[in-house]
């Protein structure tokens, strides 16, 4: 039996934080919680967490600032975006700014706090929702301007996130492709990766594009 | 405050009056030049170059202004007062201290120097520079040869001039500037008051939506505790809804785009047959016919899953890339035995992969008794 992973709540909306606490703090440790920005930086430096449940919208600056204002003081705090909004460059946004994962609020409770261990670990958490955004940015950047490999998905990449997008879990996508789950593992965390150092403005044209259509 | 204000933060009012200082020093030199060229051709008494000389100091003066008066601040420091106050002066007094010229010629020149002197430093500079040029229409008095009656009236006359010009200019310039003030601040008040209109607007018609949709939905579900099935529903029904909403978007429905088409296809078997559907679209396009028949078989297949899987949670996954559309419908129900299907599922199967192959499409379904059902439906885009 693991020890409780240690989770700090941030959220502006105060029913969802009892909502949340109600519903996995019997499975997970729940250090602390905040409401804004300002607080939830000083809260997870004085309590650090393993897990932040990162709301992406908030008031003054959104889960963004909380992650910048963290990062370089407390680099072990991982953040796991969580959100009811579905506005794709919101979620790639965090993502890019260093959150480990995406899930939408309406996910259960159980999956809830599978997603905190997994992150806890160390793993990437991919809904089927981030990877649809994923392979969504990523097709839209044009062949003819990749400068390099970090701009592009490798075949294998792109087949994980189309499983992850219809829904198939780790072990299922390993079965289903003949990998190992770490394998998996390693796929979803290198496009993590290259989401993050991705040149931002050819994933801005990507932004700006979505907003016309 | 739109039309007020430059990037430089200079009103406008302020603008419109270095404009006319600048306006007036150029009258006042062309003035003097035309008095000193008039001078020059009928005072024999006159020193050609020292009258020339003072012709070209105002001309020069008067252009340094206007260069240094394209900036805003440029004007307004006491140093350049000065300096402008000691050109005015010699204009004044000058030619007749060098060169006992009785004959004055500065015509409006000082002048000039009083407005330029109000504009910059209101009532005091203006009674400062109203000073300096009396100073020296006075001190000029001492230098004339010969009778001095009529210079000394003249003299008496400018210097009243002067005093009653500067007053009246800050006055003047008082009145433009508070007029001014008050009709920004009338506007912005104005404005201010059109936004909380529009704002209030807003809020009523939000108040109105949320009435309609959300507080009816909220009173639905309160009465329906007793069935969780029913509940979820409407819950999922009214988190689309206002999702859609929020997004500014026309309700599901309309055609339109593939994602939508899916999207409200999705919606509509979560309705009739209660199951939730998670919908993830990569890429869009403009429905056309082959589209719209995948959306067509995408639905048969929800159907399906929501009849057949025994589980209340269905994924759909449509891509669209440039040559081919493809939509992934997912269950992890009961699956069944694809050999050995039932006529009634072969029927709805047929009615899937029938429909796409006549647009050129095909459909597969992997499928085993315990381990779920996947439907994969696939057709070819043509060029646009």
């Amino acid at each position: 039996m693991r020890a409780r992973t240690k989770v700090f709540l941030v959220d502006d909306h105060t029913l969802f934080r009892a909502g949340i606490r109600s519903e996995i703090a019997d499975r997970v440790w729940i250090c602390g919680e905040a409401a804004d920005v300002a607080s939830a930086v000083e809260g997870i430096r004085a309590s650090r967490p393993e897990v932040v449940l990162l709301d992406v919208h908030l008031p003054d600056g959104g889960g963004r600032a909380v992650i910048d204002g963290v990062r370089d003081a407390e680099p072990g705090v991982r953040f796991l975006a969580l959100s009811a909004s579905d506005a794709a460059e919101d979620v790639i946004d965090i993502i890019r700014a260093g959150a480990r994962g995406y899930v939408t609020k309406t996910l259960s409770a159980d999956e809830l706090v599978d997603a905190v261990r997994r992150v806890a670990d160390g793993d990437a958490v991919f809904s089927p929702k981030l990877a649809g955004f994923v392979l969504d940015a990523f097709a839209a950047i044009p062949v003819v301007q990749v400068d390099s490999e970090l701009a592009q998905l490798t075949a294998r990449e792109r087949e994980v996130l189309q499983h992850v997008a219809r829904g198939y879990t780790y072990r299922e996508i390993s079965e289903r492709l003949f990998i190992s789950t770490k394998t998996v593992e390693t796929h979803v965390s290198a496009v993590l990766r290259k989401l993050q150092l991705t040149n931002r403005h050819q994933l801005s044209r990507w932004a700006a594009e979505r907003n016309i259509t | 405050m739109t039309d007020s204000a430059d990037p430089s933060g200079e009103p406008g009012i302020e603008r419109a009056l270095r404009r006319v200082v600048l306006g007036f020093r150029v009258v006042g030199a062309t003035w003097l030049a035309l008095l000193g060229a008039v001078v020059l051709a009928t005072t024999e008494s006159a020193d050609p170059a020292v009258t020339l000389a003072t012709v070209v100091l105002a001309a020069g003066w008067a252009a340094a202004t206007v260069a240094r008066g394209a900036q805003p601040g440029g004007l307004r420091s006491w140093w350049w007062l000065a300096a402008d106050l000691a050109v005015a002066s010699w204009t004044i007094a000058g030619p007749t201290v060098v060169a006992g010229q009785r004959t004055t010629f500065f015509g409006g020149f000082p002048f000039t120097a009083v407005v330029l002197a109000v504009w910059a430093r209101g009532l005091t500079g203006g009674l400062i520079a109203a000073g300096a040029l009396s100073a020296a229409t006075l001190g000029r008095l001492g230098f004339v040869d010969g009778d001095a009656t009529v210079p000394v009236s003249q003299a008496v006359e400018n210097v009243v001039f002067y005093v009653v010009a500067a007053a009246v200019l800050a006055w003047t310039a008082d009145v433009l500037r508070r007029n001014d003030r008050l009709r920004r601040e009338a506007e912005s008040a104005l404005a201010q008051e059109r936004a909380e209109r529009i704002r209030s607007q807003e809020r009523a018609e939000t108040a109105a939506h949320l009435h309609d949709s959300v507080l009816q939905t909220l009173a639905l579900i309160q009465r329906r505790t007793g069935d969780p099935a029913e509940v979820t529903v409407l819950a999922r029904r009214q988190e689309r809804e206002l999702r859609t909403w929020l997004a500014g978007g026309a309700p599901a429905g309309d055609g339109g785009s593939f994602a939508a088409a899916v999207a409200s296809a999705a919606e509509e078997v979560e309705r009739l047959h209660g199951v939730r559907v998670e919908v993830v679209t990569v890429g869009d396009a403009p429905l056309d016919e082959g589209l719209a028949a995948l959306v067509a078989a995408a639905r048969e297949a929800l159907v399906n899953a929501a009849r057949h899987s025994r589980v209340d949670r269905v994924a759909v996954y449509a891509e669209t890339s440039e040559d081919a559309a493809t939509v992934f419908v997912r269950d992890r129900g009961v699956g069944f035995d694809p050999v050995a299907v039932d006529g009634d599922r072969r029927g709805i199967a047929e009615s899937i992969t029938g429909r796409l192959r006549r647009r050129g499409g095909h459909a597969r379904v992997t499928s085993a008794p315990g381990a779920g059902t996947e439907v994969e439906m696939t057709v070819a885009r043509r060029a646009p």
